[in-house]
C-alpha cells in the first residue's frame, strides 16, 4: 500500500496552467448546439410588424412597434387572439393560454418573444 | 348598494369575455389541428369566426354563461386526439431531448483527444510515459481531483473534466 502510494507519486505530475488553451475548447460556446442561438430586438421587431401587417383587418400604414391591437388598430379582441396565434406560428413559439390574454399590443408581444427562450 | 352590484356585473362580465377568448383561441387551434391544410383551415376558421360573431351582442349575463358552456362543450366533444404541439414544449417530440450541456465542462470524445488533452496538462519529462502506456495496451485512466473523489473513466478514453478543477489536477495510472 505504501509502495503502491510512493510509485504513485512518482509517476504524479504538476499542472502547467498555460497549455490548458491547446485542445481548444470554446467556453460558453459549442459547437453544433441549437442552445444559444437568439434572435435580435430588431429582427424580433421586424417579424411582428410583418405578421400584423399581413393581418386582412390591418391598415399596414398604422403599425408601429408601439401600437395597441384595440385602441390603436380597431381590432376586435378575438382579432387580438387571431394575431397572437399568428406571432405563435410564426416563431414556433408555444405560449399558454393565460400569457396569451394579457398580450394585448405590438410592444408587449416583442417584449414576450424576445425574452422567450424558444423563440426562432 | 348599486355600486357593488355593478361592479360585480363587470367583473362577471370581464371574467366571461377571458373565458371566450380563451375559448376561441382553443378552438381555432383545434381547428388548425383538424385542417392541416391551410386552405380548409382559412375556410373553417372564418366558420368560427362567424359562430362567434353572430352571439357577440348578446348582454343577457345568463344566456351569455349558458353559450360559453354550450361552446366548451362542443370544443371538448371536437378535441383532437393527436393535437400538434411545438417539438420542444411538453408534449412535443423534442420535449427533454438533448437537455442543454452543463456549462463548463469539456467532452472528450476518444482516447487520442484524452491523450492529447493529457499531455497538454503534463510537464515534458513525463509526456512520454503517458504516450508510451496507450501504444501498448489500452489505457485507464483515473482523475484524481482534491477534494473531488476520484472519477473513473466508464469507457476508456472518454473523460468528463471540469473547467475550473484543471487547476487541482493530478493523473494516476492504474
Amino acid at each position: 500500500m505504501a509502495l503502491r502510494t510512493a510509485v504513485l507519486r512518482h509517476l504524479r505530475v504538476p499542472v502547467t496552467g498555460s497549455n490548458q488553451s491547446q485542445i481548444g475548447f470554446l467556453g460558453p460556446i459549442r459547437a453544433f448546439s441549437s442552445h444559444d442561438d437568439h434572435l435580435s430586438k430588431q429582427e424580433v421587431v421586424d417579424r411582428v410588424l410583418d405578421v400584423v401587417k399581413c393581418f386582412p383587418k390591418v391598415d399596414p400604414a398604422k403599425v408601429t412597434p408601439d401600437v395597441h391591437f384595440q385602441k390603436d388598430l380597431g381590432l376586435d379582441s378575438l382579432d387580438t387572439v387571431e394575431i397572437v396565434m399568428a406571432i405563435e406560428e410564426e416563431f414556433k413559439l408555444e405560449i399558454p393560454d393565460k400569457e396569451a390574454d394579457k398580450i394585448d399590443s405590438c410592444p408587449l408581444a416583442i417584449e414576450y418573444v424576445f425574452n422567450h427562450p424558444m423563440s426562432s | 348598494m348599486s355600486g357593488v352590484s355593478s361592479a360585480a356585473y363587470f367583473a362577471r362580465r370581464a371574467a366571461q369575455k377571458e373565458r371566450v377568448r380563451i375559448l376561441y383561441r382553443r378552438t381555432l387551434k383545434d381547428t388548425l389541428n383538424w385542417a392541416v391544410h391551410r386552405h380548409i383551415f382559412y375556410r373553417d376558421a372564418s366558420d368560427l369566426r362567424e359562430k362567434f360573431n353572430a352571439n357577440q351582442d348578446v348582454e343577457d349575463v345568463d344566456r351569455i354563461d349558458k353559450l360559453i358552456a354550450h361552446g366548451e362543450s362542443e370544443y371538448d366533444k371536437w378535441r383532437h386526439p393527436d393535437p400538434y404541439i411545438v417539438p420542444w414544449a411538453p408534449g412535443g417530440s423534442k420535449f427533454c431531448r438533448n437537455p442543454t450541456p452543463p456549462a463548463g465542462v469539456i467532452f472528450l470524445l476518444n482516447t487520442y483527444h484524452v491523450l492529447k488533452f493529457l499531455s497538454s496538462c503534463v510537464a515534458d519529462a513525463d509526456r512520454d510515459c503517458v504516450q508510451l502506456r496507450s501504444r501498448r495496451q489500452p489505457l485507464i485512466l483515473t482523475f484524481h481531483i482534491f477534494p473531488y473523489p476520484s472519477i473513473k473513466l466508464k469507457h476508456p478514453g472518454v473523460a468528463y473534466v471540469s473547467e475550473d478543477l484543471l487547476k487541482t489536477f493530478k493523473v494516476d495510472q492504474l
